[in-house]
């Protein structure tokens, strides 16, 4: 054995490893001949045995806690953020910032303040027109349907709101009609 | 730095969502747009829509929309010809469910016409004062055509079928209307 393996086996010696009796007879073996790796071994013995007579000191209660708190985070938080990475979370940030301004943006902008030409009104106007006659086509139809099967005291009293010449339901004329019904 | 990012992201999110809903979400309105998809683009023959702003303007111009449209938010309308069978099956099966599904939501019923030629569901969404939300369903059995119109706002019933009477204004003639019967 050469006197690097000697030492790395003496180290290992020192800190409390346990080798084959083979092997053991070969650093004592190797130790007995070589003054040098006895001296550096005699060394090292001494400086752990110093190490040892040192008395032991107490951890505070705060490096404690320091070091479960490393020790522990871990456990708490196992799935990692992948805003991890410096660019990724920037992206992020400015994204979400953004995404604020453009809300508050769209929020605070005011409505069409393009005003409607002559003819855009007028066509407005038809299309309007169109949309409520189809409404009131609607209505007179109901209407209709509701004179015709006579059922004056028994539409809906918003019905009866649209203007239409009800038939008097005293009159004797209307109550034969119903009853035909 | 992690609490911060998610206070940014909510904030963000409480601007930006009302930015992207800002439309036609007014009380009362009803989109009539699945009706044009259940058809398709060639069936419609007739598409109206007047947001508040437009009609707001229109009511300095025309005498008789001002006492109507003054408290209007909205008015849509669609007429679709109807080609076969199938699409006429389909529109009258989602009208059905739009009517359940408006009755649901607080809508009541005007009246509900079913005659040969044609059903006609008149819904209305009244608060204590006023009806704020008006929709029409026609369907044409003998001109096989589909007419859906949304009003959405503050509405009077009453001058909506006077101005039905005294309408003559050039294309309203294509649209049929009951007097033609």
């Amino acid at each position: 054995m050469s006197c690097e393996e000697i030492r790395k086996q003496v180290h290992l010696d020192l800190d409390g490893d346990v080798r084959g009796a083979a092997a053991d007879r070969r650093v004592t073996e190797h130790l007995a001949s070589c003054a040098g790796c006895r001296a550096w071994a005699d060394e090292h013995a001494a400086i752990q045995s110093s190490l040892r007579s040192l008395p032991e000191l107490q951890l505070p209660d705060l490096a404690l806690q320091r070091i479960w708190k490393r020790t522990s985070r871990s456990d708490e938080r196992p799935v990692r953020s992948i805003y991890r990475h410096r660019g990724l979370r920037a992206v992020a940030m400015a994204a979400m910032v953004l995404a604020a301004a453009i809300g508050i943006w769209s929020w605070r902008q005011p409505g069409p303040s393009v005003q409607p030409s002559e003819a855009e009104l007028q066509v407005a106007a038809q299309e309007a027109r169109i949309a409520l006659e189809l409404v009131a086509g609607a209505l007179r139809r109901t209407r209709r349907v509701a004179l015709r099967d006579v059922l004056v005291d028994e539409v809906s009293g918003t019905l009866r709101k649209v203007p239409v010449d009800w038939p008097d339901s005293s009159n004797p004329e209307n109550e034969n009609r119903r009853n035909k019904t | 730095m992690t609490r911060l990012a998610l206070v940014l992201v909510v904030a963000a999110s409480i601007f930006a969502v009302p930015a992207a809903a800002a439309g036609p979400e007014v009380v009362g309105f009803v989109d009539g747009s699945d009706f044009i998809e259940l058809a398709g683009d060639d069936a419609v023959s007739v598409e109206i829509s007047l947001q508040g702003a437009l009609l707001k303007i229109l009511t300095g111009v025309d005498e008789d929309l001002s006492r109507l449209a003054g408290g209007l938010e909205s008015i849509h309308a669609v007429v679709l010809e109807l080609e076969n069978d199938r699409i006429k099956q389909r529109l009258a099966q989602f009208a059905g469910e739009t009517e359940k599904r408006l009755l649901g939501g607080g809508w009541d019923r005007l009246a509900r016409v079913r005659e040969a030629d044609a059903d006609v569901k008149i819904l209305v969404l009244n608060d204590e004062e006023a009806i704020q939300g008006l929709v029409v369903i026609v369907l044409e059995h003998e001109e096989a055509e589909f007419v859906f119109v949304n009003i959405a706002g503050t509405l009077d019933l009453s001058a909506l079928a006077q101005l039905g009477e005294r309408m003559d204004l050039p294309g309203l003639d294509q649209i049929p209307r009951d007097d033609d019967e």
